[in-house]
């Protein structure tokens, strides 16, 4: 599981550093392992004794969950400026998360070679966009059982919507690998879609996804359910940490399939904000993004096993010719709020193509480039859920076309008002481009398009673990309440 | 979006090029606040001072003429009226062009005009009757500062007023809330009612928020350049990405000292 590479290799990357040799774990997909691999033992003993850790250790197993979010507990005075801290629906998503595992392998690899284990242990990921295992959509077996077969309680259960063979229900559409498609890490301010998430400044939670936070990081945490569901709870299920790894994995993929994928070169983004999590020792760690763009120089250092080695660093000096595309137009809104309401809501967008912009209307350009839906402002309560989201013309006799899936996870943190963004909600924003050339969308004939809300039918969720801390328990209940500002249909 | 040339990555001007100066919600505030800038120049160029600011300059003859001119701002409530309108689109707008740029782009191009003017009217709207009960206190204090001569004492007060301000809960949350932009319904007036009611409750979020900072280069007898500075100061804030009030003292700080120095 280790890897030894000669300095001249890392030259390739414009890294220049005074270790001439270093070693640098590998981070291995969790079905690809071994009958004999024993990285998930060892990851289950090693959980089970960061729980025994005292709340205010920062190496602690509830401290660094805790650190994503807090369900409710009486945080230790030596927590703040360390809890409650994930950052999402911001371009921040991904460098944070990073450090975030990264910095929890390094505590987990140390308590593995505590208990007398290999050295060189690394965080698996899990690939369930994968359709070879025909397994890789289950939940890992080690993750499956309350109880080990020696009748003890087994460390990497959680309560979950999962049936006995880990099953939870996921789909193609909820694993669906789309985003690596789009060519831009963040978007312009006013339009936010993109890969990475929009530009925002520390964001603990705020408006609009990228689309690799959208899908599937978002559909999976909510198709697993439980503590997942909830962004103050998710990091005390030990199976996020693996979905983790592999939307960082999946960030590493990005990059490396195209040379114009590229991170973001604003200093904003490179050191705007720094982070603070604990390493090991148990010592804080100080972290900007610009830190974490060479995953052999994270800390201890680690790649994974599908990717080639160090991927080109874009340094600040390295930037991108940016904005010189059009401003997509809004083409037809809802004319009210809509309420999800039962197992299928519909709504209708009137749409209002005159008055666009003149290469449209005049034939300059023949039809818009791009065609998006967009959710703005959604909102709400409750236990988060999936929506497949669905459009039709209400004037044509074609079957509804599936345009993508609204993932609500998150929508509680979004929707406070005391929240960063004065709880302005979501945003989901889908390319309906494929589909609005089949209903004819950018004609003048298509008045008014149907858009309809299929709530994804989710397993019950287990009694939970009692765990011995208090705040765990507070995951609400009720079912999901949601209001959609306006939808919005955009013509680019 | 990327370009390569010659085999370098480059970047493009940033603002000139981008999408956001195609944005009626960028361009116009942004020429209103220049507008603001050069009518403050010219009223300032005319009289020695701005009469927002009765201490331009000051040394004991200027307080005194000072406390003299405050019958004939009571006189020319014209002037007071406009140069507080120069100062609030000067130093304001350039804070809310990002809340403008968003609402522009998710209106229908048919309505963003109407919808764009419609919210600088509430916006400018609230902050004009915010004028009418500030300008009698700003006399006030500087009537009372003449009689008992506070040359550093405003300086301080004013300036450590605001710097503390930065720490109130209440401002932190009106902070927050300013993020939100709403969405409006509807056909051409009703967006335009909407519009003008989110400008009128985001000037009310920002007076929470700026008022205090604003007010004390007046109350300091500052002119033109502690104006800019705060402005500049009002900026930061919101572009920076993980603001913190403590470091927004200093420069507050260094203003006053400007205003201890007459300057």
């Amino acid at each position: 599981m280790v890897e030894s590479i000669h300095f001249e290799q890392l030259l390739v990357s414009g890294i220049h550093s005074q270790e001439a040799r270093m070693v640098i774990r590998i981070r291995k997909e969790v079905y690809s392992l071994e009958p004999a691999d024993e990285t998930l033992e060892w990851y289950r003993r090693a959980v089970a004794a960061l729980r025994q850790r005292p709340l205010g250790d920062p190496t602690s197993w509830w401290w660094m969950a805790a650190v994503h979010g807090n369900p409710g507990i009486t945080p230790p005075a030596n927590s703040a400026g360390f809890w409650d801290r994930c950052q999402h629906q911001t371009w921040y998503f991904l460098p944070w998360h990073r450090g975030y595992i990264t910095a929890f392998e390094a505590i987990v690899a140390k308590a593995v070679e505590d208990l007398g284990g290999p050295p060189e242990w690394a965080l698996p990921y899990w690939n369930y966009s994968l359709t070879i295992p025909p397994e890789a959509r289950r939940l890992p077996p080690a993750f499956r059982t309350q109880f080990l077969a020696d009748g003890s309680e087994n460390a990497l259960f959680a309560p979950r919507a999962a049936d006995a063979s880990g099953d939870v229900g996921l789909r193609d559409v909820d694993v669906s690998l789309d985003a690596l498609g789009e060519d831009d890490f963040t978007p312009s301010m006013s339009f936010q879609t993109g890969f990475g998430g929009p530009r925002t400044g520390f964001s603990h939670f705020g408006n609009a996804n990228g689309e690799l936070e959208s899908i599937p990081h978002n559909a999976l945490h909510v198709r697993i359910g439980g503590w997942m569901s909830n962004p103050n709870t998710a990091a005390f299920d030990p199976i996020f940490w693996l979905h983790h790894c592999n939307i960082d994995r999946l960030w590493e993929e990005w990059r490396a399939t195209d040379p114009s994928h590229t991170n973001p070169p604003e200093a904003n983004w490179l050191q705007g904000v720094t982070f603070q999590l604990h390493g090991a020792d148990g010592q804080p760690w100080a972290f900007a993004p610009k830190d974490l763009q060479d995953t052999t120089q994270v800390l201890h250092g680690y790649r994974y096993d599908t990717l080639p080695g160090p991927l080109v660093v874009v340094g600040a000096g390295v930037v991108e010719m940016a904005g010189l595309d059009i401003e997509p137009e809004l083409a037809g809104a809802s004319d009210a709020p809509v309420t999800l309401d039962g197992d299928l809501t519909h709504a209708q967008v009137l749409m209002q193509t005159e008055g666009l912009r003149t290469s449209f209307t005049e034939g300059i350009l023949p039809t818009p480039i791009k065609v998006y839906l967009r959710l703005e402002n959604v909102t709400g309560a409750g236990v988060p859920a999936d929506y497949d989201v669905l459009i039709n013309l209400v004037d044509d006799d074609l079957p509804p076309l599936e345009v993508g899936v609204l993932s609500t996870f998150g929508i509680a943190n979004s929707s406070d008002p005391d929240g960063d963004h004065g709880g302005q909600g979501l945003t989901q924003v889908y390319d309906i481009s494929a589909a609005a050339e089949r209903l004819k969308l950018t004609s003048e004939t298509a008045s008014l398009l149907q858009v309809s809300f299929r709530t994804v039918a989710q397993r019950p969720v287990p009694e939970f673990v009692p765990l011995g801390i208090e705040g765990l328990e507070i995951l609400t209940p009720d079912a999901a309440s949601i209001q959609i500002g306006r939808i919005g249909i955009y013509f680019e | 979006m990327s370009n390569v040339a010659g085999g370098a990555r480059f970047e493009a001007p940033s603002l000139l090029q981008s999408k956001a100066i195609q944005n009626p919600g960028v361009i116009w505030p942004l020429l209103l606040s220049a507008l603001g800038w050069l009518v403050l120049a010219l009223f300032s160029g005319r009289s020695g001072g701005l009469e927002l600011c009765l201490g331009v300059g000051s040394g004991t003859f200027e307080r005194v003429r000072a406390s003299f001119d405050l019958g004939l701002f009571l006189a020319n409530p014209v002037r007071l009226a406009a140069e507080w309108a120069a100062m609030v689109a000067a130093m304001m707008l350039p804070v809310i062009v990002p809340h403008l740029s968003i609402l522009c782009a998710r209106t229908h191009p048919a309505f963003k005009r109407q919808v764009l003017v419609a919210a600088l009217a509430g916006y400018l709207g609230i902050w004009l009757l915010l004028g009418v009960p500030l300008v009698p206190i700003l006399l006030l204090t500087h009537a009372v500062g003449e009689v008992i001569s506070w040359p550093i004492l405003l300086p301080v007060l004013a300036y450590g007023a605001a710097a503390i301000w930065l720490f109130v809960p209440i401002r932190c949350a009106a902070l927050r809330r300013c993020h939100r932009v709403p969405i409006f319904y509807g056909g051409s007036t009703a967006q335009q009612r909407g519009a003008f009611t989110y400008g009128m409750r985001l000037g009310g979020v920002c007076a929470v928020i700026c008022l205090p900072a604003m007010a004390a280069p007046m109350l300091s007898g500052q002119g033109l350049m502690a104006m800019f500075l705060v402005t500049q100061v009002l900026l930061s804030e919101r572009l920076t990405p993980s603001p913190r009030a403590a470091v927004f003292v200093v420069p507050m700080g260094l203003i006053a000292l400007l205003g201890v120095l007459h300057i």
